[in-house]
């Protein structure tokens, strides 16, 4: 028999011995206790921690979610093939995040990269929930016009609540991006396109709060890195162990970034770290060279259709650049953009001249490679070449491409771009909407990063001239002639290639709608769309009943050239659009244009112009406007010159561009009043 | 005859055969023209139709052609289902290849097999096989961030080889793999976007069932052919159906087929139902209305199952709610916050609703979940539900045939108390506690008993909007005082927009003064009839005149050239839910031809009546009375100008429901005239 009270008392001690030890050992798991730390020093935080200290959604005004913690590691291998462990903390802050975060996607190539989502959690107060991965599904993504079976992962969390914190443990493998199954395949699959060599580009800021960010690569010995830190600031070090040299950035409490309409792509403006194993620009001239050099076969048929081009445009004697435009303009209009995968090697290898040829469709790669062969079949020393459409390339010899176009070599070693996949229904060899554009040309000898020219506004311009008459009750006749170069010669030919051919009334009928409700009478010609040679014009014929209001003893009306020209965007791009007061971002509208417009407006006769206000001629660095209105004889001459002279505009050039959009906005606007008294 | 002609012609004469035989042989060398071309199965004489279409067609201008058309729908008799669907096209146009070359075509990959059998170009003489990397499988994007319903799939079939002109060939069957369906139904619509040379469509049944059909007169009946093979199946071996007690089985099919010939392109703009004026046939398994009823709701009504988590977020959620609707509002708005809406068709998955605890712990609904959802916790709050649909256009969907086919989606009549008499919106977890929302349509309750037809449109008594307004202005001024007099009734009622405990009927007064005078403020208001049928309410308000000749044009104008002449601007516009508000979507009034037919919800009136005492301005401009009366309608505008007041009266008023194309000149000069300027504006001095 036990003695009781001895039993009891030992008890006692026992619990006052461990009970401490305890409670310590579990507050040390939540983070609330630090031992043998000196005062005011703290152990690395918890996702406990890390979740807690974040905020709430008073510290954040319409923030749905924060991440909290962003953690990327690389380790780059000697082949080039680059292990990446990923950790990544977010905070919900809203119940609409509790909706928008409820489902997890990871998206990747199966060609190129491999992913493993290797843990989730919810963390809830003081609590992990684990979210089975085992339920994560793995399937084709959606595609549209590019169709190379990219796929993703998908996983249902459980339903959130405000403040829950998702954890999410993950390893990839590649060299684009995604990654994991059980087990990762071999490194075979995933040596990059330029083997032993490693490249990214890591942005720092989101559309959401980050509270902290870092990405740490590992590089071997025996590699060197370009890097560099773009539009903005971050901490970062270096050091090395006896194998590799270590890199970090990071950041801490990042604003987010709001998006704002026409503003560039957002690795133009965003804090971002690029860099690059890559020796130079030349190199990667060359690899792109040597990679692609074998797909520009040019078979019978080819050659046979090269011959026929050439024969049946008549210029079987013209010059080069002749014969090249003719091919650049059969290849646009031909092939189409809609890519199937090659398997192995798609995404940075051009299908062969002979597959596209007979599919006649593909992507930007396949569509330039493409005009390459067809090119060659013509003995012309054509090359592919890589840009980076709407975006800025840092100086710095990375993959920061998005784009593939044609090069032709001439005879004095000069290079003349072609852009196949940019300019169907456009009759130029290269968009005006790719100007200040880099690019690389890949080349056995190995190019340098290029520029294409600024363009000045005149090489975009829309030329519109309305002639117009109201008669004395007030009805309107109109013909509008519209005529133009450069960039608005492919929104001109777009009126018309958009459209089924029968609903082109109906869509004219929108196009003239902001002059009135009452367009009747619609009659139209226009240039022919597969005439490049040309630029493609519009005449526009259309009556409007009881357009002008007789006050007393004048006639009231706007001028519908002015209604036309800033209320569609075809016309020009930043007209219908109301530009706020402030702005963050740049703006982007990706080509310069000039609008001169000349109306001339017959009234009935014994009448004069009522005074307007004077017109304020604006005359900003970036962007200008001029009008003015006179009367000449019965008619009034009204009169709009509008420049836009940047294609990205900065946000120190913003209030004088602005400025500039809203003086022709506010010409437009102007209510004319012609009136039975002499002109004031 | 002089010699030398007669030298020529005896030259001719011993050369034609030689040239003759040339001229064969050469043509053996010259590329198969069209002519030579079959479908792949060898059923289609692809040349036959291109020929056709060239002698009935301007190929110039025309963006493409069907030239062959054919569905097969089949009800197999182990209750799969299976369709098969072949089409020929000609293009010839750039918009043609953005609407035909790649074809994005759901399907239910959990459920559903896909067989691509055909997919070739015909150019330079030559098809051209489409490879199997023109077979891409792809989720469709409305669905990655919705787990549980990623089983859908959308094909795309990509054409090799297309260069204007040329020929597509497209076929491919999607099949059941398993039976999970009790029924079914279809419809196929024989016109198209651009005209069609052959279009036919079959339905097979098992042998000797009886279908439910609707034919539209155009149609063309071939006679049944009965005691069909079924298709080979691609998927599960098919099943033999064994009745009850019997080992008897059913193997065969009757083959319903019907076809037309030279089909003009669907009229533009294109409605939400084309079935209203287009040919088609509707055909249905389901014996009735009810039958197909009974069996949604049942299906519905099941998954209306709450968990401890949904019951106990309902409690706290109606817990100390005021009122009945009070009750109800709070359900619709907690459903919103609580789920995303994905934006994709539900009609998918009408046999397979989640249920509703699962739709709220994974966060997101489609159309039919969210109404399961929201139905489960209107039930569990003491309402009484009805999963309710509602006709696409504004007429009678009800051709006898038991079909989904010509309703949008599901939404859920809410009832309870008097208080609440409502259709629930799951699109945008909208209450909608009156009768706009059923204002002209056809409205079905699956399993009340009742076939669709449509319930209110107000044949009897036009609905009608009127708006009075007394406008005083002070001399010196341009402050304006005034009271007024809002009416709305029947389709036009604005009840379920005003009722509430919160700001409703005050936020929807304004928006219906501000919608007549730009920068009107409300300062008191008091209804005298607030109920479904009748909005009755006196106010008094401010506004002021606008000194900015832009607003003649009764647009905002941030214009700084304006002249400062000292004029004094009323621009008089249209009431907020008034006509305008309640014309069909695909109604533009600046567009002068249209070749579909107009539905308009019902007959409707407008009235805006305003007096104005001007003080010591003096008036510069007044609209001159007008009177445009026609087949569909008018529009009146009186004027009255005594010393210092002058009054206008303008109706609007639609007296025909169904506005058949060569009419919309009509409908338009009645509508134009009420929003032309010159009928609108009154300008002092």
């Amino acid at each position: 028999m036990r003695n009781l009270p001895c039993f009891h008392f030992f008890k006692l001690i026992v619990t006052m011995l461990f009970l401490p030890l305890l409670i310590c050992s579990q507050a040390i798991a939540k983070g609330q206790l630090e031992p043998s730390l000196p005062p005011g020093d703290k152990s690395p935080p918890t996702v406990f921690d890390r979740i807690n200290s974040a905020g709430t959604s008073e510290d954040f005004e319409e923030i749905d979610h924060l991440v909290v913690y962003d953690l990327t590691i690389n380790r780059m291998k000697e082949s080039g093939v680059t292990e990446v462990d990923g950790y990544a903390i977010y905070k919900i802050l809203s119940e609409k995040a509790c909706k928008n975060m409820s489902v997890q996607t990871w998206g990747y190539d199966p060609q190129s990269s491999f992913v493993q989502i290797q843990e989730v959690n919810i963390i809830r107060d003081d609590k992990k929930i684990p979210v089975d991965v085992g339920l994560i599904k793995d399937l084709p993504a959606p595609q549209s016009a590019i169709y190379w079976n990219n796929r993703i992962k998908i996983l249902q969390l459980p339903r959130l609540k405000v403040n829950d914190g998702i954890e999410i443990t993950s390893f990839r493998k590649g060299f684009t991006y995604a990654l994991l199954t059980d087990d990762p395949p071999p490194d075979e699959n995933y040596i990059p396109p330029m083997p032993g060599e490693y490249f990214d580009i890591s942005l720092f800021e989101s559309s959401v709060p980050i509270i902290e960010k870092k990405y740490v690569l590992t590089v071997p010995k025996t590699k060197r890195l370009h890097s560099k830190v773009f539009n903005g600031t971050l901490y970062s070090s270096t050091s090395y162990t006896p194998d590799s040299t270590v890199y970090s950035w990071w950041k801490i409490d990042v604003p987010a970034r709001k998006s704002e309409r026409y503003q560039p792509s957002g690795t133009d403006l965003m804090t971002k770290v690029v860099m690059s194993t890559a020796e130079s620009w030349e190199a990667k001239s060359r690899w792109f060279f040597d990679i692609n050099e074998g797909q520009f076969e040019v078979t019978d048929p080819i050659r046979e259709k090269v011959k026929q081009i050439i024969s049946e445009a008549g210029l079987k004697r013209a010059t080069e650049d002749e014969k090249a435009e003719a091919l650049l303009h059969w290849v646009a209009q031909n092939i189409r953009y809609s890519g199937q995968t090659m398997g192995k090697g798609e995404g940075f290898t051009l299908h062969s001249g002979a597959m596209i040829f007979e599919q006649r469709s593909g992507v930007c790669k396949d569509i330039a490679g493409m005009l390459v062969t067809m090119m060659r079949a013509a003995d012309m020393d054509s090359y592919a070449a890589m840009t980076l459409a709407g975006g800025r390339i840092e100086d710095l010899p990375a993959d920061q491409f998005n784009h593939c176009v044609t090069a032709l070599r001439k005879k004095d070693g000069s290079f003349v771009m072609y852009d196949p996949t940019w300019v169907p229904f456009y009759k130029d060899i290269w968009s005006k909407l790719e100007t200040e554009q880099h690019y690389v040309i890949g080349t056995p000898e190995g190019e340098d990063l290029s520029r294409i020219p600024y363009s000045p506004p005149e090489e975009s311009p829309l030329f519109v001239k309305s002639n117009a008459k109201i008669d004395e009750a007030g009805n309107l006749e109109c013909e509008i002639d519209l005529r133009c170069d450069g960039a608005v010669d492919s929104r001109l030919r777009r009126m018309a290639s958009g459209q089924k051919l029968s609903e082109i009334q109906s869509y004219l009928a929108g196009v003239l709608h902001p002059i009135s409700d009452r367009i009747e009478n619609i009659e139209w010609s226009h240039g022919d769309l597969y005439d490049f040679d040309n630029s493609m014009w519009w005449k526009i014929k259309f009556n409007v009943p009881e357009y002008a209001l007789l006050i007393e003893d004048g006639y009231e009306f706007r001028s519908p050239m002015m209604m036309l020209t800033m209320h569609n965007r075809l016309l020009l791009r930043p007209g219908d659009h109301v530009w706020d007061d402030d702005r963050r971002n740049d703006v982007f509208l990706y080509y310069t244009q000039q609008l001169d417009g000349i109306e001339k407006i017959r009234v009935p006769k014994g009448l004069q112009i009522a005074e307007i206000g004077d017109v304020k001629e604006i005359d900003e660095t970036y962007a200008a406007f001029n009008g003015s209105c006179e009367m000449k004889g019965r008619e009034m001459l009204i009169k709009q010159n509008i420049e836009l002279r940047r294609r990205q505009i900065p946000p120190d050039g913003y209030f004088g561009f602005r400025d500039a959009i809203n003086g022709a906005t506010n010409f437009a606007e102007t209510v004319f009043r012609v009136e039975k008294r002499s002109a004031k | 005859m002089s010699g030398s002609i007669r030298l020529f012609l005896y030259g001719v004469k011993r050369t034609l055969p030689v040239l003759m035989v040339c001229l064969c042989l050469l043509n053996l060398f010259v590329p198969q023209p069209i002519a030579a071309q079959t479908s792949k199965d060898g059923k289609v004489n692809i040349a036959q139709l291109m020929q056709m279409a060239d002698k009935n067609f301007d190929l110039e201008v025309e963006d493409a052609i069907i030239l062959y058309d054919n569905e097969e729908q089949t009800w197999l008799p182990d209750k799969r289902f299976y369709t098969k669907v072949h089409r020929v096209v000609w293009i010839g146009r750039s918009w043609a290849i953005r609407r035909f070359a790649d074809h994005r075509i759901p399907f239910d990959k959990s459920r559903q097999s896909f067989t691509v059998n055909t997919l070739r170009t015909w150019r330079d003489g030559q098809w051209w096989e489409s490879d199997t990397t023109a077979i891409v499988e792809t989720l469709p994007g409305a669905l990655q961030t919705a787990y549980d319903y990623t089983t859908m799939r959308e094909m795309m079939l990509l054409h090799d080889g297309v260069e204007l002109p040329c020929i597509l060939e497209w076929e491919y069957i999607i099949e059941d793999m398993e039976s999970f369906r009790k029924g079914v139904d279809g419809m196929w619509i024989f016109e198209k976007d651009v005209p069609v040379i052959s279009s036919s469509f079959s339905f097979g049944i098992p042998a000797g069932s009886k279908p439910s059909v609707f034919i539209s007169d155009e149609v063309v009946e071939l006679p049944v052919k009965t005691k069909v093979s079924p298709p080979k199946s691609s998927s599960t071996k098919s099943k033999t159906k064994r009745a009850k007690g019997n080992i008897r089985t059913v193997n065969e099919l009757d083959i319903y087929s019907y076809e037309m010939e030279l089909i003009q392109p669907l009229p533009t703009p294109q409605s939400t139902d084309p079935a209203a004026y287009a040919p088609y046939i509707a055909w249905s398994t389901w014996k009735n209305w009810d039958k197909l009823g009974q069996d949604f709701r049942k299906t519905f009504e099941k998954a209306m199952e709450l968990d401890g988590v949904l019951q106990d977020s309902l409690d706290l959620l109606i817990e100390g709610a005021f009122s009945m609707n009070d009750r109800a509002k709070r359900i619709a708005s907690f459903v919103e916050r609580s789920t995303r809406y994905i934006n994709y068709p539900s009609s998918y998955w009408l046999t397979v609703p989640r249920e509703a605890h699962r739709s709220y712990s994974t966060a997101y609904c489609h159309q039919l979940d969210r109404a399961v959802l929201a139905a489960a916790l209107f039930n569990g709050a003491g309402f009484e539900i009805f999963p309710t649909f509602r006709g696409l256009d504004y007429h009678d969907v009800n051709t006898g045939v038991a079909t989904f086919e010509r309703f949008g989606e599901v939404g859920v009549w809410v009832s309870g108390s008097e208080e609440v008499e409502a259709l629930y919106n799951p699109l945008n977890s909208e209450l909608l506690n009156g009768l706009s929302p059923i204002y002209g349509r056809s409205v079905w309750i699956p399993g009340s008993g009742d076939d669709p037809k449509v319930t209110w449109r107000g044949e009897a008594n036009r609905s009608t909007v009127e708006l009075n307004l007394n406008l005083t202005c002070n001399d010196g001024s341009n402050e304006l005082i005034g009271q007024g007099f809002y009416r709305a009734t029947q389709g036009l009622c604005p009840f379920d927009k005003m009722e509430g405990l919160g700001g409703e009927a005050a936020e929807f007064l304004e928006s219906v003064l501000t919608g007549v005078i730009e920068n009107a403020k409300i300062s008191v208001f008091s209804p005298t009839s607030l109920s479904r049928f009748t909005v009755t309410i006196g106010f008094e308000f401010t506004a002021s005149f606008n000194v900015n000749s832009g607003l003649v044009w009764g647009e905002s104008s941030n214009s700084d050239l304006e002249n400062d002449s000292g004029r004094f601007i009323l621009n008089i516009g249209d009431p907020a839910g008034g006509v305008f508000d309640h014309l069909p979507g695909d109604i533009s009034i600046f567009k002068e031809t249209r070749e579909s037919d107009v539905r308009i919800p019902g007959l409707m009136e407008q009235i805006v009546n305003i007096t104005l005492s001007y003080g010591d301005k003096e008036l510069s401009y007044m609209p001159g009375e007008i009177e445009i009366k026609n087949d569909i309608g008018s529009f009146k505008l009186v004027t009255e100008e005594t010393e210092d007041q002058v009054r206008i009266s303008r109706t609007l008023t639609l007296d025909k429901v169904d506005c058949p194309s060569n009419m919309w000149v009509d409908l338009r000069s009645i509508l134009l005239s009420d929003r032309n300027v010159r009928n609108r504006v009154l300008v002092l001095k």
